[in-house]
């Protein structure tokens, strides 16, 4: 067969497959009519998206800026321990100056192993302790009158702070010397009272430490905490 | 203008630069916004789309597709170049959509064939044609589809696809002779 007679043949053969256009009128209404179908719901469903878009930002830039905010709401109650925190020093310094002389007054009275028995008993009572803390930022003389207190009883009643002052290193003077810092230095409204300054949290170790040594422990402690928040 | 057109034809012969003038006219028509002259382009250029639908995606959905091609093409004619190289453009939309085409054919919505047939004897040889056509190469099955199936002559195809009367010449009788080849194989039932 020849090439010609080959492709009448198969043109012949392939005639069902030849499909009509619609008219080209018909075709462009349809068109245009779709254009502006498929346009309309993309516009109205952009503004939509915008507009959710930037509530979404602005929400989360104020919660930032809120965010960001809260810890210099919050700090103006541990910001007298950062102004008391040079007193440590002082305090150090002092210290071995005073120390001799009442360490041996306090060293037999209770030993060692006792405070070390007494502290779970404290750990215990901790609602106790702001009671102690009281007394103590009731000035010197209601600490020594606790103290006094204490000794008049014994190990049993107010032994256990006393014991505990001198299980810490800083045992010997640092009562003495809390004592002669914070009375003249800071009002009753400034002192750095752990219990009420300090979040539920730490009270349990800003108490103790406040009562075992100088305030030095958390004037380092807690900068570094408040700027996280 | 007319000269102006005459000039981008280039080295065409005399008939196919009667046709091409008519359709660069409208070409230039259709750009500046007439409808109508985009609407004779439509029913010129139709076969040649039709033929390259029906080459790449078979025989379902080749109106729609072909259909599709040209309402993308009266969408973007503002970004044609070259009017002169209209059919060359057409035809690379129209090729884009196949490829969509059979992307959501994979996807989603799975074509039958054999459905199109419907137990029709004329049908059915018709789709073991278009099936043999579609195992050529790209550049033969497109030419061979709009020979055979659209009825096309070779100096239309040239002028319509942008191709050079001799690709076209080359691809039909190279494309012809492994149709031939494909088809005896296939059972002899070509005569």
């Amino acid at each position: 067969m020849s090439d010609e007679a080959f492709v009448r043949a198969l043109q012949r053969r392939a005639m069902p497959l030849r499909v009509e256009l619609a008219p080209w009128d018909e075709l462009v209404a349809d068109g245009v009519e779709q254009v502006a179908a498929s346009r309309a719901p993309l516009i109205s469903r952009r503004v939509p998206v915008a507009a959710l878009a930037f509530a979404a930002g602005a929400i989360a830039t104020l919660g930032w800026a809120v965010l960001r905010d809260r810890p210099e709401e919050v700090s103006p109650e541990p910001a007298p321990l950062q102004v008391l925190a040079p007193a440590p020093p002082p305090v150090t310094e002092v210290a071995p100056a005073r120390a001799p002389t009442p360490a041996p007054e306090q060293t037999p009275v209770v030993p060692p192993v006792k405070s070390e028995l007494a502290e779970p008993e404290l750990a215990k009572s901790e609602l106790a302790e702001p009671e102690l803390a009281k007394s103590e930022l009731a000035g010197a003389g209601g600490l020594r009158a606790g103290r006094g207190e204490a000794e008049a009883r014994g190990v049993a009643g107010g032994g256990a702070p006393a014991s505990r002052r001198r299980a810490s290193p800083h045992a010997m003077g640092v009562p003495t010397i809390l004592r002669d810092v914070q009375r003249p230095r800071s009002p009753p409204s400034m002192r750095p009272c752990p219990s009420d300054s300090q979040p539920p949290t730490s009270r349990l170790r800003s108490s103790r430490s406040k009562v075992r040594c100088a305030p030095a422990a958390p004037s380092t402690e807690s900068p570094p905490r408040q700027r996280w928040w | 203008m007319q000269a102006g057109i005459v000039e981008d034809l280039g080295e065409l012969e005399d008939g196919e630069r009667q046709a091409s003038v008519g359709d660069l006219e409208s070409v230039h028509a259709a750009i500046a916004g007439d409808r109508r002259a985009f609407g004779r382009l439509y029913t010129g250029y139709g076969p040649m789309v039709r033929g390259i639908v029906l080459a790449s995606i078979g025989v379902v959905d080749v109106a729609d597709v072909a259909q599709d091609g040209f309402l993308v093409a009266l969408r973007r004619l503002p970004e044609l170049r070259e009017p002169a190289r209209f059919g060359a453009w057409l035809a690379s939309i129209a090729r884009s959509r196949c490829v969509d085409a059979l992307r959501r054919r994979r996807t989603i919505e799975p074509v039958d064939e054999e459905a199109w047939t419907s137990g029709d004897p004329p049908r059915a040889d018709a789709l073991t044609v278009l099936r043999a056509i579609r195992q050529l190469s790209p550049s033969y099955h497109e030419t061979l589809a709009m020979r055979l199936v659209e009825g096309m002559s070779p100096v239309e195809i040239a002028a319509k696809t942008g191709m050079t009367r001799g690709s076209v010449r080359v691809n039909l009788h190279r494309g012809l002779a492994q149709l031939r080849g494909i088809l005896e194989i296939e059972g002899g039932n070509d005569e």
